[in-house]
């Protein structure tokens, strides 16, 4: 990169001092190294238009008093997950959280301390156990798996491993078979702890949420697609009658940690065919509350939300919108507020102004996005 | 080879206290706590709830360490706790250690300290020993955890504990002035002799720590023939931006001095040492396969920051035998303000059980379940 026109094209938008150079190459020096760690590897960036250029496209759209105030968003509260950051997430998961759960159960099963697991051979030999009759389901493409396997190898079998949530019967046979077929396993052998894996969750909604007395969501995907295969397959489905579920965010607002726990809470007493004994709700990266955008400290950037908004992206989602009482969506999905972005795609509780773009319909702003979202639905919004 | 290291009973927030009130109060324990006695504010904590779950049945060896020209209002906090720990424990040594020789100035502490635990008469019928790392010094902290590993080790039925109380953000209140002096932390010199025949190749690995930027350059400007810099940051951390707030600070040193390569920044966990741990020392594993038979490898950690990743460090420290290249300090500064406190973010706490009858059968293979 020509340093020297980047700069320049920078300092000009944004408009640092042209007689103070300091400023601009101090502040250049910082978008370098930033981009450089993080930000050039945002997924929907190309050669040629990294993050320098998405930025100086992104604060043109903003009228030269705003940019400042835009620019310093960016500096001191966007959160950026990178991949070696998501991969420290996913690589904590076994040891901090699976581990010392199991601990925890083999220790109830003996009568023991968890601390005393690995005392002598008996607890050792059953947390191995334990360890081999836990399953891991994918959630999404941000589950992860590759990544997970990777850091588990020797540790978790691939045959614990299930990829996608699309599970069929033949491959609950499978998972079944290769159980039972481990050397000490019992021929009725059947995994006790399941543990759905979910790259975010800002709000809880998509896992799991109550539409008009009609239960929706990824969990409610999931027990039904346990009922079925149970009921179908018997005694040669491999999931234990009182299993335990543990829900994983590799990240987890803490908004969404309490909405998931009410909701759950809820649904066990309501679901007629809640399919196992109990659950946990865990996260590898807990956001704090204070990362949510609140006046007065965020009032400018709040400001330029509503300034530069286009009702667009609310009437493209508006049937979800409204699931989730809004009437705008100046705040992103769930009204979250949220200053993040993931590597591989930018959620949309994040507020608007990071990744929506709309074509300016009526003469309304058109609203430039600095990292390119992805829906579920496969476009680009 | 300690292969529980890399995943020893650990105990977070809550849970410590938890586990120490479980575990300490039974009246089989009898146990030896080796703290800080100085201004710190969280140099009191587990002692007061050891204290509670045990009563007589804890000692306490606590280090007051001494500097030059120590600041009034800090000197008055460290002679606060330290009335306060005897106040809590009954059977209390304190090891006054004098930091720097009053000669030449030399950093000793780790020399001092070595000498205070010979003359410590060990209680009878110990089963554990709990080094509390919360208000010691790295130059303090690391050498007595090397000793009382050693000490635990050659007595098998003694279990070695490893807690921190810790609050990253009131780390970064306090200041410290470094001395002009760069040197290994003692015991931590790194390998000695025996690689003669090869050119050394060095990674350093400077934990990247709030208002320490002239310390870490001050000792990167004594080490050569450095293969890589590879910082070491928070992530995950509570605060999500602590990593970028950092990479900012170092932003100059980074980019133009130490030349570091976006791709070797290692992101270690705020709150688990043990992942730090398990990272350098997959880092050590891959790097002496690398330059086997050509350079001699040696990895160089500075832990300033966090504790608790600097525990981690510690742990890969002694497992690995690397060099720990530090700065002493000459005196702090901290100004505790009840306000500040009241907003300030609430202290963390970890376990780490480094030692002790509770992995003898963790390398047991199992012969009935093969994974």
């Amino acid at each position: 990169m020509n340093d020297r026109m980047a700069l320049s094209l920078l300092a000009e938008i944004i408009g640092w001092p042209e007689d103070d150079q300091t400023v601009a190459t101090h502040e250049y020096a910082w978008l370098r190294m930033m981009s450089a760690v993080k930000y050039d590897g945002y997924s929907y960036f190309r050669a040629g238009v990294r993050f320098l250029e998405s930025l100086a496209t992104w604060l043109k759209q903003f009228d030269p008093e705003d940019r400042a105030t835009a620019y310093d968003f960016i500096k001191r509260r966007l959160v950026y997950i990178s991949l070696p950051e998501m991969q420290r997430l996913v690589e904590t998961f076994v040891p901090e959280v699976v581990t010392p759960h199991l601990r925890r159960t083999v220790a109830l099963k003996l009568g023991i301390k968890p601390y005393e697991v690995w005392t002598d051979k008996r607890g050792a030999d059953a947390f191995k156990k334990c360890l081999r009759k836990t399953l891991f389901v994918g959630m999404s493409d941000g589950s992860r798996i590759d990544m997970l396997r990777r850091a588990n190898s020797g540790r978790i079998s691939t045959e614990q491993v299930v990829p996608m949530m699309n599970v069929d019967s033949e491959k609950w046979l499978d998972l079944s078979k290769n159980l039972r077929e481990v050397q000490g396993m019992a021929p009725s052998e059947r995994f006790d702890c399941v543990y759905l894996i979910d790259d975010f969750t800002a709000s809880g909604t998509t896992f799991i949420r109550n539409v008009n007395g009609a239960w929706k969501g990824k969990l409610k995907k999931f027990n039904d697609l346990i009922r079925n295969a149970r009921n179908e397959l018997k005694d040669r489905f491999p999931i234990a009658e009182d299993y335990t579920l543990h829900i994983h965010h590799y990240i987890s607002s803490t908004q969404a940690r309490g909405a998931l726990v009410e909701r759950l809470e809820y649904a066990k007493v309501e679901w007629s065919e809640w399919t196992c004994s109990e659950y946990t709700v865990t996260e590898s990266l807990l956001l704090p509350m204070s990362l949510r955008l609140l006046r007065p400290g965020d009032g400018r950037m709040l400001d330029l939300g509503a300034k530069y908004y286009d009702h667009e992206i609310f009437t493209r989602a508006e049937k979800h919108c409204r699931e989730a009482g809004q009437t705008d969506m100046k705040l992103g999905y769930a009204d979250c507020a949220l200053p993040i972005v993931l590597e591989h795609n930018t959620p949309n509780n994040s507020i608007p102004l990071l990744w929506a773009e709309t074509e300016g319909k009526g003469g309304v702003h058109k609203m430039r996005s600095l990292f390119y979202r992805r829906d579920r639905h496969g476009s680009l919004q | 080879m300690r292969r529980h290291w890399e995943n020893c009973v650990t105990h977070f927030d809550e849970g410590v206290y938890q586990f120490i009130d479980d575990y300490f109060v039974r009246p089989s324990r009898h146990c030896v706590l080796v703290a800080g006695a100085g201004f710190d504010p969280r140099a009191k904590r587990i002692a007061h709830r050891l204290s509670a779950a045990m009563g007589s049945r804890v000692h306490g060896f606590f280090i007051r360490e001494e500097r030059g020209d120590p600041a009034a209002n800090l000197q008055k906090l460290a002679d606060e706790t330290e009335a306060q720990l005897k106040g809590v424990i009954a059977d209390a040594r304190i090891a006054y250690i004098q930091i720097f020789s009053a000669d030449d100035q030399a950093p000793i502490g780790g020399h001092g300290v070595r000498a205070a635990l010979e003359k410590y008469d060990w209680p009878k019928n110990i089963t554990d020993i709990v080094l509390d790392m919360s208000a010691l010094s790295t130059g303090i902290g690391f050498p007595l955890a090397k000793l009382l590993l050693e000490y635990a080790e050659a007595h098998p039925s003694v279990s070695l504990h490893v807690m921190v109380v810790s609050n990253p953000e009131l780390d970064d209140r306090i200041i410290g002035e470094p001395s002009p002096q760069v040197q290994s932390v003692r015991g931590y010199s790194g390998p000695s002799g025996g690689y003669e025949p090869l050119p050394v190749a060095r990674i350093w690995l400077p934990q990247l720590g709030r208002g320490r930027v002239e310390t870490l350059r001050k000792i990167r400007n004594t080490l050569d023939s450095v293969y890589k810099v590879c910082p070491v940051v928070p992530f995950p951390a509570r605060n999500p931006r602590r990593a970028d707030e950092l990479l900012a600070e170092y932003q100059g040193q980074l980019l133009n001095e130490w030349q570091v390569d976006a791709r070797d920044l290692i992101y270690v966990s705020e709150r688990n040492p043990l992942d730090c741990y398990r990272t350098i020392s997959t880092l050590k594993s891959r790097y002496d396969q690398t330059v086997e038979g050509v350079f001699f490898p040696q990895l160089i950690l500075s832990p300033f920051g966090s504790k608790v990743i600097a525990v981690g460090a510690m742990m890969a420290a002694i497992e690995h035998n690397l060099s720990v290249q530090y700065v002493e300090t000459l005196r702090y500064e901290f100004e505790p303000t009840g306000t500040k406190e009241l907003d300030a973010p609430p202290d963390m706490a970890v376990h780490v059980w480094l030692h002790g009858p509770v992995y003898g059968s963790y390398d047991v293979e199992p012969e009935d379940v093969v994974s």
